[in-house]
């Protein structure tokens, strides 16, 4: 299999899935307009490289290999769309295509310059959905900033990243990132959330309101938006 | 409990001991800690003051001032509002940071929550980096203790190096050895710089750079000055922007290195750093002691924060609120009337001209007879209402159940206790949005809470549309002004420039709300009102019943008719009413029996005419009071845009409403 195809599948994975969820295989035919036997002829060998894990009536679910490219690939395809659309200003319904044409041969280099160009966008243009950290072992995107773009590849991140909505009531994580301006991140800091600080998901909103969480012994409510921006590595 | 003797410090006697102190200089004392720690209730306890305090961080924005007399000394005591940090950016902070730094402090008192150490004694950690006395106040230690944890201050005192006291201002605890502390502390005057609180490899760092300030003398407070210019502060760097540039230079170099070194940001670092000796101090010095069970306190917040009981428990408890307060102030309301009622004979005996007793009666007694007879029965159990849920802590509970409704109006899930409030007052309410953080959410908060409205509002609308039209139109009045809130506050957020930010709050914990603070700050809410109430009612009773006596209300009801009347088809007196409700909203109601020569309101205004009247009262301009509180929150250009902006809307819809009821 070649690696574009690859990604291409685990990108549309994750999407439809929205991450941890499994995910049908007629659901995966119908996004990469295919046929549902060549999927699921498709999906049998990403099994078989590790990817992903497939059982029958039940779907496909993204192993942490594949989650890693398919985030990878996802962050590149929604800054892209956010360069076309915002820089270059092509009509948002156009946009999609054309990043699906570019994002595989997008370097990372060129992915960070893209992301800190256009001042760390949150969302894609066309269907608002999230960008995906980059794995850069930095604090914030100051930081980001204020480093050599040589600097920045000695330091990638190596483990994987969630973000704080996707934890589960009860999970314990590590904060590893915070992204977003100064001024919240001083606050967040301030709060007892800096790098390393352990963190547990205590409650979340209906109406996906805002999380509670517990830290350095106090219980903090944080803002879907301010939570969102808030990477932690999952203990355990 | 070992200091059971200690009392509060006796408030009786309080103004007879102030005497004599008039010309003495008095210790000031100033309270620093996080929101919500229980500054106002220590600073209740010492100074018999009324300030509002509720379970929920934030209230405390304004800089409090109280006076006492404690072993002889003249002491005054100030309440800085409740910050995480010394070093940030928001409005709150900058101005406790200016606080200390700018102005004279003989000693600091850091109050701190016993129950949540780490984080409190991270800002203990900064303070101390300023060079003035300081007592630090382990506050609420009763809790501490009842959840199993034993707190050694001694241990703490040894590593910090200021005195450490264990009180509890809720039940006065330990209060009288915390003041004598303090005194003495202030007295020894130690504001040499503290061995400062850093763990090694930023210590080391640092000490270089110490020296060079220390040498420099550009500004007080050493240790802070040094860890301002490492976070890069512009003002800090200002200071040594002449001869001695070469610190700021020094001191970025370090900021890289260690920023470099430690693979992370600068205010990261700090704050990490900070929260690494807090959590180490604390280690050493507190035990606990029985098993991690899940508590009362934790089932009900679970329930309360629950995606589907939550929802119903908010709607139970408003519902519940609002019924329970229309039938509690209808019955009241009721009862005062008809006493009045059946006084008014006796009274009008008591003058030989029948004119003139109707002057004292309708005028000059009027207004107090609408306060206690009408406004007191709806107000006071209103107060008492809010005061609990404040008090046992569900106002953020409630607040976290709706963020993301009111996020989509554009509003914070921290504005939901201004515009409850606004419900009440909107006073207070406008004054309460200082908690929100930037200028743009302030603004948007504030404009939502001027169009709610506010229990006198509510008044009219019961005595009029309640009593003559029907319950539901009430509801539907509220509803409709629930939609008209939402939409003027979405356009609002559409328009206003600048980004919106997200919700950061702290959740208090439940308590069970104490009978004594809910009925110390009922009575100093309603006290509030009525000093501010009365006065004017009976004024402006005296100018309408003088005006009626020279028979004045047809010019001026004339000179408004093209709007009342052709626009909102509302009878001539209407025109006076509106004026006069600019004073206080409920006076369009108690004054209408007055303008229209008749208690019973049906018989001068039809139905359709009350609902109009109502939206138009209920939208048409924030009270005196409240374009009072806008133009100290938000400046004249702005207080006044929205005052104007809310006439002209008021009288739009009313338009519109009068012509689509004239359709049925």
């Amino acid at each position: 299999m070649e690696k574009e195809v690859i990604e291409q599948y685990l990108k549309i994975i994750l999407s439809i899935g929205d991450g941890d969820k499994p995910v049908k295989t007629n659901e995966i035919a119908k996004a990469m307009d295919l046929a549902p036997a060549s999927v699921t002829e498709s999906i049998q060998k990403l099994a078989d490289k590790g990817y992903l894990k497939y059982e029958a009536y039940k779907g496909v679910r993204l192993m942490k290999k594949g989650r890693k490219i398919a985030s990878k690939v996802s962050r590149k395809h929604r800054l892209l769309e956010r360069f076309l659309s915002d820089v270059l200003g092509l009509e948002p319904s156009k946009v999609h295509k054309q990043a699906c044409a570019m994002e595989h041969s997008l370097t990372d280099e060129a992915e960070i310059a893209l992301c800190r160009m256009m001042h760390h966008p949150d969302t894609c243009p066309d269907d608002h959905k999230k960008i995906p950290p980059c794995n850069l072992d930095v604090e914030s995107c100051a930081e980001c900033r204020a480093k050599s773009a040589t600097e920045l590849k000695a330091a990638t991140f190596q483990g994987e990243l969630y973000q704080l909505t996707e934890l589960s009531k009860g999970d314990k994580a590590k904060i590893q990132f915070i992204r977003g301006g100064d001024n919240v991140v001083e606050k967040l800091h301030n709060m007892g959330l800096t790098k390393g600080a352990d963190v547990q998901l205590t409650n979340a909103a209906p109406f996906s309101g805002p999380v509670e969480i517990c830290v350095r012994g106090c219980k903090l409510v944080l803002g879907r938006g301010i939570a969102d921006k808030i990477f932690v590595q999952k203990a355990g | 409990m070992e200091c059971s003797q200690c009392r509060p410090v006796e408030q009786k006697d309080k103004q007879r001991r102030l005497r004599g102190f008039e010309n003495a200089v008095p210790v000031r004392m100033v309270l620093v800690g996080n929101p919500n720690v229980g500054r106002s209730v220590l600073f209740n306890q010492l100074t018999g003051a009324h300030q509002i305090i509720g379970n929920w961080p934030g209230k405390a924005a304004d800089v409090m001032n109280g006076r006492l007399v404690f072993e002889g000394k003249l002491i005054e005591l100030v309440d800085l509002p409740g910050t995480y940090s010394l070093a940030s950016e928001s409005i709150e902070d900058k101005k406790v940071l200016a606080f200390l730094t700018g102005q004279k402090v003989d000693v600091a008192i850091n109050v701190v929550d016993s129950t949540l150490l780490e984080r409190n004694l991270a800002l203990s950690l900064e303070l101390l980096s300023l060079d003035i006395p300081a007592v630090v106040a382990l506050n609420m230690i009763d809790r501490a203790e009842s959840q199993g944890l034993t707190i050694d201050s001694a241990s703490i005192e040894e590593e910090i190096g200021v005195p450490v006291v264990q009180i509890s201002g809720l039940k006065g605890i330990g209060v009288t050895e915390l003041l004598r502390q303090a005194l003495a502390a202030a007295e020894r005057c130690d504001c040499r710089p503290r061995p400062i609180f850093h763990t090694a490899p930023i210590e080391k760092a640092l000490e270089p750079l110490r020296d060079e300030i220390a040498v420099a003398q550009k500004a007080p407070h050493a240790n802070h000055t040094v860890e301002k210019l490492l976070l890069g502060d512009k003002a800090t760097e200002m200071l040594f922007s002449g001869d001695r540039i070469d610190i700021v230079r020094k001191a970025a170099a370090v900021r890289e290195k260690l920023e470099h070194d430690m693979e992370d940001g600068i205010s990261s670092i700090i704050a990490s750093d900070r929260y690494a000796l807090a959590a180490s101090i604390v280690k050493s010095s507190t035990r606990r002691t029985g098993k991690d069970v899940m508590t009362l306190e934790e089932k009900i917040h679970g329930v309360l924060t629950h995606k589907v009981y939550g929802l119903l428990c908010l709607a139970l408890i408003a519902g519940g609120s609002f019924l329970s307060l229309f039938l509690l102030g209808d019955f009241f309301a009721t009862m005062m009337v008809s006493w009045f009622n059946s006084l008014h004979p006796s009274f009008l005996s008591l003058f030989g001209d029948p004119k003139i007793a109707e002057f004292f009666w309708g005028g000059v007694l009027g207004g107090l007879i609408s306060v206690v007879s009408i406004v007191l029965p709806y107000l006071i159990p209103f107060f008492i209402l809010l005061s609990i849920l404040e008090d046992s802590g569900y106002i953020s509970r409630a607040a976290f159940v709706m963020d993301n409704i009111l996020h989509r109006i554009g509003l914070h899930g921290k504005a939901f206790f201004p515009l409850l409030l606004g419900y009440s007052c909107n006073v207070p309410a406008c004054l309460g949005c200082r908690i929100l953080e930037t200028d743009r959410e302030r603004f948007l908060a504030i404009f939502a809470v001027t169009l709610i409205p506010c229990a006198a509002t509510s008044i009219v609308l019961l005595g009029l549309v309640g009593t003559y039209v029907g319950i539901w139109w009430v509801i539907g009045l509220f509803l409709l002004n629930l939609a008209i809130v939402a939409l003027l506050t979405r356009i609002a957020y559409a328009i206003l420039p600048g980004e919106p930010t997200a919700l950061i709050m702290e959740m208090p914990p439940m308590r069970m709300p104490s009978a004594k603070i809910t009925l110390k700050q009922t009575w100093s809410r309603v006290k509030d009102f009525i000093l501010i109430a009365v006065p004017l009612l009976i004024v402006l009773g005296i100018i309408l019943g003088g005006l009626q006596y020279l028979g004045m209300f047809g010019a001026i009801s004339d000179l408004m008719s093209p709007v009342t009347v052709w626009w909102l088809g509302l009878p001539a007196f209407a025109g006076i009413l509106l004026i006069f409700g600019i004073m206080r909203k409920e006076l369009t109601l108690l004054l209408l029996a007055t303008v229209a020569g008749t208690q019973n309101f049906g018989s001068v205004m039809t139905s359709d005419q009350m609902i109009v009247f109502t939206i138009v009262v209920m939208l048409y301009i924030p009270c005196i009071a409240t374009i009072g509180a806008l133009v100290k929150e938000l400046g004249t250009k702005r207080a006044a845009m929205i005052t104007v902006f809310e006439i002209v809307f008021a009288i739009l819809v009313g338009g519109i409403a009068a012509r689509l009821l004239s359709l049925f």
